[in-house]
């Protein structure tokens, strides 16, 4: 039973906390729009790590 | 003094420092993390058993992944915004990914053709690395047919066509202003966050193999974008992974911090090899690398079975 809960909780997980992630995005986009992307710096070619 | 007992084998220290020193070389010279390099050769070159070669792995991804999600925001490179939205989902990926290892190392062993048992962990595990590792190489490989350039992605905001998982259509939205696009499906989103946790729990890895193709071919972010997006959410992966693998006795500080002191330095010496590199050169090789690793897994998979 246990097994069968968590797998449904991994099924509807992601969706659950995509719709929280919106409301927090929506409600600070309200407060405080965003700004208009800035130049970024340059960095040297290749330079990244993931 | 220079060799530890992990398992119910002699490892020695200064190999696993040259193998991280290796290993960062080419995170370095690549721009990835190199964790999908570092678990296979835990496991079959010092035949680590795969749950602590898969704990000791994220373990040593720690420090790297805090040194480059700095260096990232440093230049504001990426969107958080997205790193954010796969967060949460990111992170029971993470749990259900060290879960279902866990139960895969359970599930024991089967025998093989020639009556010897083969261990039911190892192979799934090998078969995922595989078809994850092809599937990144199939997506350089077309990068490179094309000849597509990091200038034409990062235009992309303007393209007539959107990207694949751009014209995915399932409420609700949300723009991603730092790299131009105007709506994005969160719940999409969200569900590959979980997919890249699953991963991070089950292999070891960061994701940032995963999540690379994803963004750029996906979404059309420029690989510099790409990278500084999935930084943030790569840390709290290792982060959580780390600690759900150590409390199930699967971390062994010394093999990660062995690996860490070499890949400190070979990231360096990667990054400057990089300069005297084309972006072509760099992105053939890189499939070269890829389908290398996943011939020396084939070899692993073939043996096991005969």
């Amino acid at each position: 039973m246990g097994r069968i809960i968590y797998v449904a909780a991994c099924i509807f997980g992601p969706l659950a906390w995509g719709l929280v992630a919106y409301a927090v995005t929506r409600a600070v986009e309200r407060r405080r729009p965003p700004a208009p992307p800035r130049d970024k710096p340059a960095m040297p070619e290749l330079e990244y790590y993931l | 003094m220079w060799h530890v007992l992990v398992g119910e084998r002699l490892i020695s220290l200064p190999a696993l420092a040259l193998c991280g020193l290796g290993i960062g070389v080419i995170a370095g010279m690549f721009g990835i993390g190199g964790g999908f390099l570092l678990t296979p050769i835990l496991h079959l070159i010092f035949k680590l058993p795969m749950p602590i070669a898969v704990g000791s792995a994220l373990c040593q991804k720690i420090g790297t992944s805090i040194a480059s999600f700095l260096k990232h925001r440093q230049y504001r490179h990426g969107e958080l915004r997205v790193d954010w939205i796969m967060l949460g989902a990111s992170l029971l990926g993470v749990d259900a990914g060290t879960r279902l290892l866990t139960w895969l190392s359970d599930a024991g062993t089967f025998t093989n053709a020639a009556g010897r048992p083969v261990s039911i962990v190892t192979i799934t595990l090998d078969v995922c690395y595989a078809a994850m590792l092809l599937f990144a190489a199939s997506m350089t490989v077309n990068a490179v047919r094309k000849g597509a350039t990091d200038k034409r992605r990062s235009a992309v905001g303007s393209r007539l066509s959107a990207p694949a998982l751009v014209r995915v259509r399932v409420p609700p939205y949300v723009g991603l202003p730092s790299v131009g696009i105007e709506s994005v499906s969160v719940t999409v989103m969200a569900y590959i966050g979980f997919a890249t946790g699953l991963l991070s729990g089950l292999l070891g890895i960061g994701g940032g193999v995963a999540m690379l193709p994803v963004l750029v071919y996906g979404y059309g972010f420029s690989i510099r974008d790409a990278a500084g997006t999935g930084i943030l959410l790569l840390f709290a992966n290792v982060l959580v992974g780390t600690f759900e693998h150590a409390l199930r006795g699967n971390v062994d500080l010394r093999v990660a911090l062995a690996v860490l002191a070499g890949s400190s330095i070979g990231s360096q010496i990667g990054a400057r090899a990089t300069a005297r590199l084309s972006s072509q050169t760099l992105r053939v090789s890189f499939a070269a690398l890829l389908l290398f690793t996943v011939g020396a897994i084939g070899v692993d998979v073939v043996r096991s079975l005969s």
